[in-house]
């Protein structure tokens, strides 16, 4: 039986590199267990999970676990995560760090409602 | 008469602790006082009223409400009279329903967002006085930020179902609070969609924006700074506390202002702001970007705007 992703509330002593991948896109890259999912992904300039704020509050970063345990790093703000989708492992990228491999699906994107096309330019 | 300026903004924060490291350290305020419900209020040091930013402890980010100062008690009477009489209900909050604040005058934009308006604040002075006074005082922290310049309120917009709430913002903003247009960005066929627009009560190229988005929200909270050098250095002090930059120092077309965007540690942009532009007069034609160019009026050195500069915030 496949276990819940967990949100591990320990200290993580240690400083490991984990592999990340985001199933959707089959992207790969490195994260240390020292930094957020996002902040590991953003430092080497890589896409494939939103990135806005980076500390908690905008939401856009929202994922879900799907194997492997994070370590929850801040707050992350409740009008975005609620605490039962925390206990399923969804969670913002900017605020958790990883404890082992991850496997994750990107849940969250910038929102394409009318400022997109507006502010591109070159629509309507 | 009327609306001289902003007064205050009162923003929600998940980290208090992180929070005040942020605002102090960064931004450079200075805490004033503390309330017993963990409220935190501070000012910046060429402020001489009690506080210009109130941090309420939360499970999100964002803004709860903004104020702005009127110069008379009787301005709160007159203005109570208009709002009402354009449809909008008002209450007046008794003194002291804040701390060291006057009777407010309370009521909901056309926008969703939470405004209060107050004739009065306990005033303690600017930190060089008004005596004699240093042009700055030896203890600046971080950027030294002079005082809270403007917000920026993210308004829902919508044209296929013929919601505008930017362009109603404007109309009251306009007619009823006294405030004047001084640039606007318009889009659409024929330009007829109001999607950003800057007012002033003062002599300042804005005191308050609108920008159009899927849902209400507070975009940032600006700080003014004297100078370019004073944006640099502020850049600096960012990168040495790991602040979050969201947009590194460039020069908005619109207001022709110096500017940084960033995250407070809950996520809330911050800017800070130099530059006064221009003076901004009631009779000064007012600006208009076009929509093809509306991305050199926000970043006027690239003509970029990143995605993630409209379609994040809290």
């Amino acid at each position: 039986m496949k276990s819940l992703p967990a949100i591990d509330s320990g200290a993580g002593a240690t400083n490991c590199r984990h592999a990340i991948r985001l199933l959707q896109t089959g992207e790969a890259y490195v994260c240390s267990s020292a930094e957020t999912l996002l902040q590991g992904m953003a430092r080497i300039g890589k896409k494939g999970i939103p990135a806005g704020c980076l500390n908690g509050g905008c939401g856009v970063c929202k994922v879900v676990i799907r194997c492997g345990t994070v370590r929850k790093a801040g707050a992350m703000s409740r009008a975005h995560i609620s605490e039962e989708e925390e206990t399923q492992g969804i969670v913002l990228a900017c605020r958790v760090m990883p404890v082992s491999a991850i496997d994750l699906d990107v849940i969250g994107k910038m929102k394409k409602a009318v400022t997109r096309t507006l502010w591109g330019g070159n629509a309507v | 008469m009327g609306v001289m300026r902003i007064g205050h903004v009162n923003i929600r924060v998940m980290d208090m602790e992180a929070a005040l490291k942020h605002y102090q350290n960064v931004v450079g305020m200075k805490t004033t006082h503390k309330d017993a419900k963990g409220n935190v209020y501070l000012k910046c040091w060429d402020e001489w009223d009690k506080y210009s930013l109130v941090l309420t402890p939360s499970e999100q980010a964002g803004m709860n409400h903004v104020a702005y100062k009127v110069e008379k008690e009787a301005d709160l009477d007159m203005l109570k009279q208009r709002i009402e009489a354009y449809g909008i209900k008002t209450e007046m909050l008794e003194a002291e329903s804040l701390p060291f604040v006057g009777r407010m005058l309370q009521f909901v934009l056309p926008s969703g967002h939470d405004m209060r308006l107050y004739a009065k604040k306990e005033c303690v002075g600017t930190d060089v006085g008004s005596t004699n006074p240093d042009p700055w005082p030896d203890d600046l922290r971080g950027a030294g930020a002079h005082w809270l310049d403007h917000v920026l309120l993210m308004c829902e917009m919508n044209p296929e179902k013929g919601i505008n709430k930017v362009a109603d913002n404007t109309r009251f903003f306009i007619e009823v609070l006294g405030f004047f247009q001084t640039e606007q960005i318009l889009v659409g066929p024929g330009g007829a969609i109001q999607l950003a627009s800057f007012l002033s009560c003062s002599s300042k190229p804005h005191d308050i924006a609108f920008v159009g988005g899927d849902r209400p929200g507070m975009h940032h909270l600006s700080f003014f700074l004297d100078s370019w050098h004073d944006i640099l250095k502020a850049g600096d002090i960012m990168a040495k506390n790991r602040t979050r930059i969201d947009v590194a120092p460039t020069r908005h077309g619109v207001t022709r202002g110096e500017t940084i965007y960033f995250f407070d540690p809950s996520g809330n942009r911050n800017e800070t702001f130099a530059g006064l532009g221009y003076q901004a007069q009631r009779d000064k034609p007012i600006i208009t970007w076009t929509e093809e160019q509306a991305a050199r009026g926000i970043f006027y050195h690239t003509g970029v705007l990143d995605e993630s500069f409209t379609t994040v915030y809290t």
